[in-house]
C-alpha cells in the first residue's frame, strides 16, 4: 500500500489516511476542550496522524540504511517496525469499527457504540502520544486533554456496561465461571457447584479413615 | 477504568472479526474469477489482527484476574481456565517477534 502511495496511486478504505504521506500535510490539532476530544472525528483525526507520523518515520529510517531486508527485520530496525504495524493495525481495527457504526440502524445502540469505538480510540492512542508531541501536531496541554475526554467516555460509558456485555450472549457452558454466570449469583452458584461436586461427595473421594477420627476432632 | 476499555475493545474484536470473514467470503468468490488483489490486503488484515488481538486479549484477562483480587486464582472464577486456555495463543498466532530468515 504505501508503496502505491509512493507510486502517485490513491489508496481507498481503510488505508486512505495513508494518503496524506504523500503531501506531506497534516491537519491542525483542533480540539480545545475535552469534551471536543471526546468525539469520534477528532480521534480519528488524531489517531491517523500519529500513524501517519510513525510510518513516515520508519520508512525513512529503512531508506536511509543500506543493511539487508532481514538485518533491517531482525536487527537494525525491529523495534520500528513492530511498532509501526503495531500501531497501524490498531488504528484500522478502530476505522472499521468506527465505519461499521453507519450499519446501525437503532440511534440509542449507535450512540452507546460511538462512546465505545471513542473509547477504543482512546485507550489505544494514549500510548503512542509521545509520537504526536514529537511530530508537533500536538499542541502543549493536549495530554491533560486527552485524559479528561478518557473520563468523560468512562463515566458515559458506566450506566451500560451490563447490557453490553449481555449482548456478547456468551453461553454458561462456554464460560465456565461462577462469577460471570448469565444470573449473576455468585455465591449462589459458588455453593451450588460445592455441593454437587465430586470431590465433596461421600463415595470414593474421602480417604479411609477420615470420617471415625478427624471429623470428630473438627 | 480497567474493565471499560477492555469491553469496547472487545466489541471492536467483533466488528474486524466480521469485516475479515466478509472479505474472505469476497477473496474467495474474486479467486474463482482469477482476480486476486484481495489476497494482499487478506495477508495484511489477518496477520495483523491475529498478533495485536492475542496479545491485547492475554492482557486483558490477567488485568481482569487482578481486578478481582484472589478469587481470580480461584477455579470457580473460570479465570484460571481461561489464562491456560488463551496464553499459547499469543505465542502460536505469533506476537511480532518472529525472525526474518
Amino acid at each position: 500500500m504505501i508503496k502505491r502511495v509512493k507510486q502517485g496511486e490513491t489508496v481507498d478504505g481503510v488505508f486512505g489516511y495513508l494518503n496524506l504521506i504523500k503531501t506531506q500535510s497534516q491537519p491542525k490539532f483542533s480540539a480545545s476542550t475535552p469534551s471536543d476530544f471526546a468525539k469520534l472525528e477528532q480521534i480519528d483525526e488524531t489517531f491517523a496522524a500519529f500513524s501517519r507520523y510513525c510510518i513516515t518515520q520508519t520508512l525513512g529510517q529503512i531508506a536511509s540504511t543500506n543493511a539487508s531486508k532481514t538485518e533491517i527485520t531482525n536487527q537494525l530496525l525491529a523495534l520500528d517496525i513492530v511498532t509501526m504495524v503495531q500501531l497501524h493495525i490498531k488504528y484500522v481495527a478502530f476505522q472499521i469499527f468506527k465505519d461499521s457504526l453507519l450499519q446501525v440502524q437503532d440511534s440509542a445502540l449507535r450512540g452507546h457504540l460511538e462512546s465505545c469505538c471513542a473509547l477504543m480510540g482512546i485507550n489505544f492512542l494514549k500510548d503512542y502520544t509521545h509520537l504526536g508531541y514529537e511530530s508537533g501536531y500536538l499542541p502543549t496541554g493536549a495530554q491533560t486533554l486527552i485524559n479528561e475526554a478518557y473520563k468523560i467516555l468512562l463515566v458515559k460509558i458506566r450506566p451500560q456496561i451490563i447490557p453490553l456485555v449481555e449482548s456478547f450472549g456468551i453461553p454458561d457452558s462456554v464460560l465456565v465461571s461462577a462469577v460471570g454466570n448469565s444470573y449473576g449469583d455468585i455465591y449462589e452458584t459458588h455453593l451450588e457447584w460445592a455441593k454437587t461436586s465430586r470431590l465433596n461427595d461421600d463415595k470414593g473421594s474421602i480417604p479411609d479413615g477420615y470420617m471415625e477420627y478427624i471429623m470428630p476432632i473438627l | 477504568m480497567k474493565l471499560v476499555p477492555l469491553l469496547a475493545t472487545s466489541i471492536a474484536f467483533g466488528v474486524c472479526h466480521a469485516f475479515t470473514i466478509r472479505k474472505y467470503n469476497q477473496l474467495l468468490v474474486d479467486i474463482k474469477s482469477q482476480k486476486f488483489e484481495l489476497l494482499d490486503q487478506m495477508h495484511h488484515f489477518t496477520s495483523g489482527f491475529k498478533s495485536v488481538f492475542s496479545q491485547f486479549t492475554m492482557d486483558g484477562i490477567l488485568s481482569i484476574r487482578q481486578s478481582i483480587g484472589g478469587a481470580g486464582y480461584s477455579a470457580w472464577s473460570g479465570l484460571p481456565y481461561a489464562i491456560d486456555d488463551f496464553s499459547p495463543q499469543v505465542t502460536y498466532e505469533g506476537d511480532n517477534t518472529v525472525m526474518a530468515q
